[in-house]
C-alpha cells in the first residue's frame, strides 16, 4: 500500500516538475498547460485554436523538451500532401525493392501547426493516423511510435485561405483549447525576459517516454464512481435533448469527457474523479463537439459548454 | 413539421387527441354540435400558426354561457347521456381558447378520456372497443408529449412509449375486469336514454315489417345446447297484439287477465339468447316458453316476457322451450271476448265474407283450412312493396289489392278468425334465423321480423297459424329472400349470392358474437364460475372487493418492495444525504448552491463569506467528496460526515 502511495507521490512530483518547467516557458497559462498535459496523459490528442503568434507553438515545443518526447513540426499548407505527412515509398535500386521512407507523422509529438490550412486530403491523412496509431503504405501497416501525441493548431477559420475541419475531425480531438492574449503582466516579462527558443533549447527533459506510457495506462484505473458517471450521463442526455443543441454529444464524446476527467484528477492528485474535475475539462473536451440547436446563435464552443454544465444538476 | 414551435406541437397533438374521442360522438350528437367543435379546433390551431392573440375572459365566458343555453335549447337538459355529452365535447373545445400551458393541456387530455368513457356508455361492441383503444393510446401519447420538454427526438416515440406502459397495464386491467365486483342495480347502471333502437314496435300496421326487413342488423343471437329445432318451428315470440281499429293493430292496455296455463309436449329446448339493445321492454324466446331467468322478466297473459326495464344493453339469459304445447285450454268468458271484438262497422265485405265462409263449412277447423286455401289458391302474392291501403285496411287487401306482407296477411286473417266467432290474435316476433356454422349459433336479425296469428279452437287452446306460410311456403322454410320476387330489393340479398361475402360476414358475426359473451356479457355468473373454479365458494361482491383489495394490495407491496430493492440507497447516497442538508443548512443563511456547482467551488464561495465556518465546511466537502466519489471510503467516514453536518452550526 505504501509503495504504490510512494509511487504515486513520485508521478505526481513529476508531473508538477513539468508543469513548473513549461510554465517557465509559457507564461501565465497554468490552466491550458495542465490540460495539454491531461489531455497527453488520457492518450488524446489537442487541438489549439487561437490567432497566430500566441504561443501555440511554444507550448507544443516546449511540451515535446520537457516530456523528453521526439518532436517533428509539420506546417500545414495549401499543397501539402499526404506524402508529406505519412511518408513514401521509394524504389531502392541497390536491394532492388520499394523502402518506405518514414514521414514526419512518426514522432511522438507531432506538432501540426495551422492545420486548417491544408486541404482536406491531407488533412483526413493526419487524422486517420491519429486515429489509427499507424500508417498504412501500400497495404503495409506502420505502426507509430509510443507514446503518439498530436497537437495541432488552428487559425480561426474567418481567416482567409482556410479549410475549416468538419465536425466529424473535430471530434477526433480530445480536448480543443484557447490560449488568448497573454495578461499584461507576463506579456511585460515576454517582453523583457530571454528569447523563447533559447529557452526552449535549455529546457530538461523532466519525463520521458516510458514514464509517460505508464502514467498514461494509470489514468484509466483512476477511481469513477457511480455517482460521476451519472453525471456523465446526465450531461450527456441533457446536451441529446435538443433544446439547446443541434444534435447531442455522442458515446465517444462521453468516454472522451470521462477519460479527461480522469487524467484531470489524476494530475491534481484527487484520491478518486471528482465533479470538479469533470467540470474543469467540460468546456476543453465538449465545447467543440456542441452546435448550437439556432444557426444564427453566435455563442463559441466554451459559452456552450458553460450552458450544458449550467443546465445539469450534479446528481 | 420540423419548424413546429413548441406551442404548435402540443397544440396538435391535443387536437388530435381530442378529435379521436370526440369523433364517435359524431353520430349521436347533434350537427351544430360537431360543427361547433370542429370550427373552434381549427380556429385554434390558426390562431396559433398565425400568432393570433386568444379571446379574453369576456370573450371566453359569453361564448361559453351561450355554448351552454344553446344545449339547453337543443337537448331541453343540461344533464343525461346526450346532452352531457354534447356539453363536454362543446366545452372541451372551448377549453382550447384558453390552453397555453401544459397544465391546459392536460386537462384536455383528461377530458378526452372522459368522453372515450363516455363512447362505452353509449355502445360497447367491437367497433366502439377498437375505435376507443387507440384513441385512449392516441390521448396518452398526446399527455406524453405535453409533459415532454423538448421537441426533438423521434415522432412516434410517444406512441412507442405510451404503447409500451399500456401494455404493462394490460395484466392488472384483466384482473380488475375478472375480479371486480359486478354490482346488480343501477350503481354503475348505464344512464337509459331514450334511443331509437330499430326493432318491433308494439302496434302493426299494414308495411310496418316491412321497412324492418330492410334492416340486416342483429336482434339476437341464440347458442342452442342441443340441435337447433327446424326452421319451421322458430318462431320468436314478441309483441301480441289484440285491439284492432280496422287499420292498426295495438296491444291492449288491460292487464288484469289471468294466464291461461300451458301443457308441455315433447322435448323441450334449452338455448342462451344474447339481446342487442332494443330500448323496449321485452324478452324474445322461443314458443313456447317454460324457463327463464324470473329475476329479468316475467311472462305477462299472453304468453309474451316482459322486463321491468327497457333493454338498453346487452343482455344474456338462459330459456327453455317446447316447440309443442297446448296452451289455454280452458278461456275465461272476458279473455275469450276480448279476443273477438272488431271494430264497429269497420271492414264490412270481410266481414261478410267471413260469415258466408263459415257457414259454408261444418266445423272451425275446416273454415280455418277453407281461409288458408283462399289465400292460397286465388291471387294473393307474398311482395315486400305492397300498394297503400285505404282505411279499411282489411277489405282494401282482400279485395282490391291482394298483394301483401306478413303483417297484411295475419292483420286479415285475424280479422276473418274474429268475423266468425273465433278467438284470435296478431303476434309480432321474428322468424327463422341465420344459422352460423362457424360458431354454431343461430343469428336472428331484424330482417328476420315476422308477423302471424293466433287462435284459440276448444281442446287444441291457442294455435299459432302462419297464413304467410299458405302463401310463399318458403318465407317460413328457407327465409325472405327465398319467398320474395326477384323483382324486390332485399337486405343483404348481394351478401347471400356472394358465398365468400356470406362467409366473411358470418365470420365477423361470430367474433362480435364472442366479444358480447365474454366482455361485454361477462356476468357475475361467469365471474362466479370462475372463482369457483379458483376456489372460492359462493363470493358474493363484499368478499370479491376484498379479495380484489388484497390482490392489489399484495401486487403493489410486490412491486414497492422490488423498487425498493432496486433503487436501495448506496453508501455513497447517505452521503449525498448529508451534504443535501449541509447545503440546505446553509442557504437558510443565505448561501445557495447552484444545483451545477461543484462542492469545492462551493466550499469556494463559503469560504469567501462565512470564513468562521470555513474550516468546518472544508471537513464535511472533503469527507463527502471522499465519500461519494472516492474509493474505499468506509462506514466511519460516513458516520462522521453525518456527525459533523448534525454539528454543523453556520
Amino acid at each position: 500500500m505504501n509503495a504504490v502511495r510512494d509511487k504515486a507521490s513520485r508521478d505526481r512530483e513529476l508531473l508538477d516538475a513539468a508543469v513548473a518547467q513549461l510554465n517557465q516557458v509559457v507564461l501565465g497559462k497554468d490552466r491550458e498547460v495542465r490540460l495539454a498535459l491531461a489531455c497527453l496523459l488520457a492518450r488524446g490528442h489537442l487541438l489549439i485554436e487561437d490567432i497566430p503568434g500566441v504561443g501555440k507553438t511554444t507550448l507544443a515545443h516546449a511540451l515535446a523538451r520537457v516530456l523528453g518526447l521526439s518532436y517533428q513540426r509539420i506546417q500545414f499548407t495549401s499543397d501539402l500532401l499526404p506524402a508529406d505527412i505519412i511518408g513514401v515509398s521509394v524504389y531502392d535500386r541497390g536491394t532492388g525493392a520499394f523502402q518506405f521512407h518514414r514521414g514526419p507523422v512518426f514522432a511522438q509529438l507531432v506538432l501540426a501547426d495551422e492545420v486548417n490550412r491544408a486541404t482536406p486530403k491531407a488533412q483526413s491523412a493526419l487524422l486517420e493516423a491519429m486515429e489509427e496509431r499507424q500508417v498504412t503504405v501500400d497495404g503495409e501497416s506502420h505502426p507509430l511510435p509510443e507514446p503518439f501525441f498530436v497537437v495541432a493548431t488552428q487559425n480561426p477559420s474567418y481567416q482567409v485561405g482556410t479549410f475549416p475541419l468538419p465536425e466529424s475531425q473535430l471530434d477526433r480531438f480530445l480536448m480543443r483549447i484557447e490560449l488568448g492574449y497573454p495578461a499584461a503582466t507576463h506579456e511585460r516579462a515576454l517582453l523583457r525576459g530571454r528569447d523563447r527558443r533559447d529557452m526552449l533549447a535549455a529546457l530538461p527533459s523532466v519525463l520521458d517516454p516510458e514514464t509517460i506510457v505508464a502514467l498514461q495506462h494509470l489514468v484509466p484505473e483512476m477511481h469513477a464512481s457511480d455517482a460521476l458517471v451519472d453525471y456523465v450521463q446526465a450531461l450527456t442526455r441533457a446536451s441529446r435533448d435538443g433544446t439547446q443543441f443541434q444534435s447531442g454529444l455522442s458515446t465517444r464524446a462521453s468516454i472522451s469527457l470521462l477519460r479527461a476527467a480522469q487524467a484531470w484528477a489524476f494530475l491534481n492528485g484527487h484520491p478518486g474523479v471528482l465533479p470538479e474535475d469533470l467540470q474543469a475539462v467540460l468546456p476543453v473536451v465538449v465545447g467543440h463537439r456542441l452546435r448550437p440547436r439556432d444557426p444564427a446563435d453566435r455563442r463559441g464552443p466554451p459559452e456552450l459548454a458553460r450552458a450544458l454544465l449550467e443546465a445539469v444538476p450534479i446528481p | 413539421m420540423s419548424n413546429w414551435t413548441d406551442g404548435m406541437r402540443r397544440l396538435a397533438w391535443t387536437v388530435a387527441g381530442l378529435a379521436a374521442a370526440v369523433a364517435p360522438h359524431a353520430q349521436h350528437l347533434q350537427r351544430w354540435v360537431t360543427a361547433t367543435a370542429v370550427a373552434v379546433c381549427l380556429w385554434r390551431l390558426l390562431a396559433e400558426h398565425r400568432g393570433w392573440p386568444l379571446p379574453g375572459k369576456l370573450v371566453r365566458g359569453t361564448v361559453a354561457l351561450c355554448a351552454t343555453l344553446a344545449v339547453a335549447a337543443g337537448y331541453h337538459a343540461l344533464t343525461g347521456l346526450d346532452a352531457g355529452t354534447a356539453l363536454l365535447v362543446l366545452m372541451a373545445s372551448l377549453k382550447l381558447l384558453e390552453t397555453r400551458s401544459p397544465r391546459d393541456h392536460m386537462v384536455l387530455v383528461f377530458i378526452g378520456w372522459f368522453l372515450c368513457l363516455a363512447t362505452l356508455l353509449y355502445r360497447q361492441d367491437l367497433v366502439a372497443a377498437a375505435w376507443v383503444l387507440p384513441a385512449v393510446w392516441l390521448l396518452a401519447a398526446s399527455l406524453l408529449n405535453v409533459s415532454r420538454r423538448a421537441s426533438g427526438g423521434e415522432r412516434l416515440r410517444p406512441f412507442r412509449f405510451t404503447g409500451a406502459m399500456l401494455l404493462k397495464a394490460v395484466p392488472l386491467a384483466l384482473v380488475l375486469f375478472m375480479f371486480f365486483p359486478r354490482l346488480a342495480g343501477s350503481v354503475w347502471g348505464v344512464p337509459s336514454d331514450e334511443k331509437s333502437y330499430t326493432g318491433l314496435s308494439e302496434e302493426l300496421s299494414p308495411g310496418d315489417i316491412s321497412e324492418l326487413t330492410l334492416n340486416d342488423t342483429v336482434a339476437f343471437r341464440v347458442r342452442f345446447d342441443g340441435p337447433p329445432p327446424p326452421p319451421r318451428e322458430r318462431y320468436w315470440r314478441g309483441p301480441v297484439m289484440t285491439e284492432f281499429d280496422g287499420f292498426t293493430w295495438t296491444r291492449t292496455r288491460a292487464r288484469a287477465y289471468f294466464r291461461p296455463p300451458v301443457r308441455f309436449l315433447g322435448d323441450p329446448v334449452s338455448y342462451t339468447v344474447t339481446l342487442e339493445p332494443t330500448s323496449q321492454r321485452m324478452l324474445f324466446a322461443l314458443d313456447m316458453v317454460a324457463d327463464w331467468p324470473r329475476s329479468m322478466a316475467e311472462q305477462g297473459w299472453d304468453y309474451r316476457l316482459w322486463t321491468p326495464q327497457s333493454i338498453s344493453t346487452v343482455v344474456q339469459y338462459r330459456a327453455r322451450s317446447f316447440t309443442r304445447y297446448v296452451a289455454g285450454e280452458e278461456l275465461l268468458a272476458g279473455y275469450r271476448n276480448h279476443h273477438l271484438r272488431l271494430p264497429e262497422g269497420r271492414n264490412p265485405r270481410a266481414v261478410e265474407l267471413a260469415r258466408r265462409m263459415r257457414q259454408a263449412e261444418p266445423s272451425d277447423e275446416s273454415y280455418v283450412e277453407a281461409v288458408l286455401a283462399m289465400f292460397r289458391e286465388q291471387e294473393f302474392y307474398y311482395t315486400l312493396t305492397p300498394p297503400r291501403l285505404e282505411r279499411d285496411s282489411v277489405d282494401d287487401f282482400l279485395f282490391n289489392t291482394r298483394r301483401g306482407f306478413c303483417g297484411h296477411f295475419a292483420s286479415a286473417f285475424t280479422t276473418l278468425m274474429r268475423a266468425a266467432g273465433i278467438p284470435a290474435r296478431v303476434v309480432g316476433g321474428y322468424q327463422g334465423g341465420d344459422w352460423n356454422p362457424l360458431g354454431g349459433y343461430l343469428i336472428v336479425r331484424q330482417s328476420h321480423a315476422h308477423a302471424w296469428s293466433e287462435i284459440w279452437l276448444p281442446e287444441r287452446g291457442w294455435s299459432r297459424v302462419d297464413p304467410t306460410a299458405a302463401v310463399a311456403p318458403e318465407r317460413v322454410e328457407t327465409g325472405l329472400q327465398a319467398a320474395l320476387p326477384e323483382s324486390d330489393l332485399v337486405p343483404g340479398r348481394l351478401l347471400r349470392q356472394s358465398d365468400f361475402l356470406w362467409q366473411a360476414g358470418l365470420a365477423w358475426d361470430n367474433v362480435n358474437a364472442l366479444w358480447n359473451e365474454w366482455v361485454v356479457k361477462f356476468s357475475g355468473e361467469q365471474q362466479e364460475r370462475l372463482l369457483e373454479r379458483l376456489g372460492f365458494e359462493a363470493p358474493d361482491w363484499k368478499q370479491l372487493a376484498l379479495l380484489m383489495g388484497v390482490g392489489l394490495t399484495a401486487a403493489f407491496l410486490a412491486l414497492s418492495a422490488w423498487f425498493a430493492w432496486e433503487f436501495r440507497p448506496r453508501r455513497a447516497d447517505a452521503a449525498a444525504r448529508s451534504y443535501r442538508r449541509f447545503t440546505v443548512l446553509l442557504s437558510r443563511r443565505g448561501i445557495e448552491r447552484a444545483p451545477h456547482e461543484a462542492p469545492r467551488d462551493f466550499l469556494e464561495r463559503v469560504r469567501r463569506q462565512r470564513p468562521d465556518v470555513a474550516r468546518q465546511a472544508a471537513a464535511i466537502t472533503d469527507l463527502y467528496l471522499a465519500l461519494r466519489y472516492a474509493p474505499g471510503a468506509t462506514r466511519g467516514d460516513l458516520d462522521r460526515l453525518r456527525g459533523l453536518v448534525r454539528a454543523f452550526r453556520p
